[in-house]
């Protein structure tokens, strides 16, 4: 057991060796996190377009929702069109704002104003034919932790969607509300979680592969070679330095994510982190050990980290996507983890497939580890056969 | 027993380059073996295939021909056994520069030994053997070319082996760390252990080893002691110097055309 802590006390201090990748791998989590949170902490619009443009016709009724009819603001819109005004309450949007309400009971869209976190603030004329209806809107949020959720867009929509439903018959559209966390998250909060699952990846690949590449470097891969200890004695201590490495980043990654979200949000994620560890250094040690050189691992620690990242939710449920994406995120272990922290924070019905899946091909992958260390590296080749010389 | 019997060996390596393509012979039908408790010089110019015996001899690589035995065993079939038996120094020193000479030996025993205990004992016994106690909690990489070389022998012989490989013990070392390894390898023989040295500096070679193999791609050119390869080059050569030089018996050997 000592001789293993010497091992593991070995991996630790060869930080001091590679410091800018490991610093690398703490901050750019946290520059992510920073960089999003902070970019979507400003006023944000996003434009709705319901359906396309048709010319307008002599015969066509217009509608006007910026001002009432026959006033002068009516006249001055007809003009130019397009004009930006708090929208009275009438018809559609009154729908909007008071009609259309979570399983909760909470409108979405709150009234407008100045307090008011977010406001509709620019419309075009909707023309109404005897079957078409179209038109855009633009719904100024001014405070995406208040009003606003990962799905926003499909509320804004759902909600244009459900009034045309209720006013025109024929629309085949229903809005189903499915909720997935129990309370909603804020953005930043919902990023945070998110970002923490690539830290976990990124940390993992970085100091798994380092495990390998100073040996190569250093020359130590000879000593390795001539060793008799064990290959499991010898990677189980390599692992364990890897893993100490990873949650010691993950604690200072969490520290600074309070400054962001507002909290200190991963208590309950303890299970995931591990899981995500687990899953992680393998990989990492792996690639060290065929790539041989720090900068190439790094490249593979980036590129694949940030596309398992986000190919398992990282910015987002793969729901809307296009079949091909859905069918990765379902293959990818990382999804798996990214689901199951933001349900140990939000709220929610855990999957055990989601731990399972990606626990199981960290131990896959650690044994293959095992394989290829012990069969390319500890053991001497197989000899070929051997001529007696007289 | 011979100690080491190295019998018939040829070891082949396959090149993909722009002026090669095929198998370069790095070790071609070598034979040799050494008795317990010497040591033994193998010397050869550049790419003669010193450091591809070694690794032979350790079962970094497989042979394509021949049979070595090392202390009875075979270093491929016997490996677990045999690794415990011997200690190599490679050419490039296996030194963690980011660790002190503490922490690089600590490790080391890690591999080797099997308490806690034997191993600060042996790692205290070391630093004093090579001499670089009051330097241990430095980091390798302030160390100078004497001292790592000094720190990768005292490596090697961290499990007291019965067997030491040194390839190219001192090179990029000065006159007087040189000479202070050479004293510790003399000190390796008066202990009984046996040595393989692979160098090619004839002053080494003249100094250290009881008998010498000259080998030159991969083939022996000459054995013996010291005083019988002096013997062997003909009268011609005692005419231009009273008394030839080592370096003189490696040059009518294995001639003055650079190996690139």
């Amino acid at each position: 057991m000592k001789r293993f802590l010497l091992i593991l006390k070995t991996e630790l201090v060869s930080i001091s060796g590679s410091v800018p990748f490991h610093i690398i791998a703490l901050l750019s989590p946290v520059m992510f996190l920073f960089i999003f949170a902070g970019d979507l902490k400003q006023d944000i619009s996003f434009p709705v377009k319901l359906a396309e443009t048709i010319p307008v016709k002599q015969n066509m009724k217009e509608e006007q929702h910026t001002a009432e009819p026959n006033s002068a603001q009516f006249e001055s819109n007809r003009k130019t069109g397009i004009k930006k005004h708090p929208v009275p309450y009438s018809g559609f949007f009154k729908f909007l704002l008071s009609g259309y309400k979570s399983p909760m009971g909470t409108p979405y869209f709150l009234s407008g104003g100045k307090l008011s976190p977010a406001e509709i603030i620019e419309v075009k004329p909707v023309i109404k034919t005897d079957n078409q209806l179209s038109g855009s809107l633009i719904l100024k949020i001014k405070d995406v932790n208040a009003n606003t959720i990962k799905n926003y867009r499909n509320r804004l929509t759902g909600g244009i969607s459900a009034y045309f439903a209720e006013n025109f018959s024929g629309r085949a559209i229903r809005i189903n509300e499915k909720r997935v966390y129990r309370r909603d998250p804020s953005w930043v909060s919902f990023f945070a979680s998110s970002i923490l699952v690539f830290a976990v990846l990124f940390c993992g690949f970085i100091f798994g592969s380092l495990a390998f590449t100073r040996e190569w470097k250093e020359n130590g891969m000879v000593m390795l070679k001539l060793s008799p200890v064990s290959s499991f004695f010898l990677l189980g201590g390599k692992i364990a330095g890897v893993f100490l490495k990873i949650l010691t980043a993950v604690v200072i990654y969490l520290f600074l994510s309070v400054y962001a979200a507002g909290e200190f949000i991963f208590y309950s994620a303890i299970p995931s982190i591990i899981t995500g560890c687990i899953f992680a250094a393998p990989i990492g040690m792996l690639a060290g050990l065929y790539f041989k050189e720090h900068l190439v691992s790094f490249i593979f620690s980036l590129v694949g980290a940030l596309t398992l990242w986000v190919f398992g939710g990282g910015f987002g449920t793969s729901i809307s996507m296009p079949d091909w994406i859905r069918t990765a995120s379902g293959l990818n272990p990382v999804t798996g983890i990214v689901n199951s922290i933001r349900i140990s924070y939000f709220g929610g019905s855990v999957s055990l497939t989601d731990y399972l899946y990606p626990f199981i091909t960290g131990i896959l992958a650690f044994f293959f580890l095992l394989f290829i260390y012990d069969t390319t590296i500890h053991r001497p080749a197989r000899a070929v056969k051997t001529k007696k010389v007289n | 027993m011979k100690c080491i019997d190295f019998n018939g060996i040829t070891k082949q390596y396959f090149v993909k380059g722009k002026h090669s393509n095929g198998k370069i012979t790095a070790v071609d039908n070598l034979s040799f073996s050494i008795e317990k408790g010497e040591i033994f010089g193998l010397l050869g110019p550049n790419g003669s295939g010193k450091t591809t015996v070694v690794n032979l001899l350790t079962g970094l690589l497989v042979p394509d021909k021949g049979k070595i035995r090392v202390l009875g065993l075979d270093p491929l079939r016997d490996w677990k056994r045999l690794r415990y038996s011997f200690g190599l120094v490679p050419q490039e020193s296996p030194l963690y520069p980011e660790l002190n000479a503490y922490q690089n030996l600590e490790f080391q025993g890690a591999l080797y030994l099997k308490s806690l205990k034997e191993i600060k004992d042996r790692v205290e016994h070391i630093l004093e053997l090579v001499e670089l106690k009051n330097r241990a909690s430095e980091k390798i990489k302030n160390y100078s070319g004497g001292m790592k070389r000094r720190l990768a022998i005292g490596k090697a012989l961290l499990h007291e082996p019965e067997i030491i490989f040194l390839d190219e013990p001192t090179l990029g070392v000065d006159v007087q760390g040189s000479h202070r390894i050479w004293d510790y390898i003399k000190m390796l023989a008066r202990q009984g252990k046996t040595v393989l040295v692979t160098t090619n500096v004839m002053s080494e070679a003249e100094y250290l080893c009881g008998r010498l193999l000259i080998i030159d791609s991969g083939n022996k050119i000459a054995e013996g002691t010291v005083d019988q390869l002096k013997s062997s080059l003909g009268k011609e050569e005692i005419i231009i110097r009273k008394k030839p030089s080592l370096d003189d018996v490696f040059l009518h050997y294995t001639g003055r055309t650079l190996r690139d």
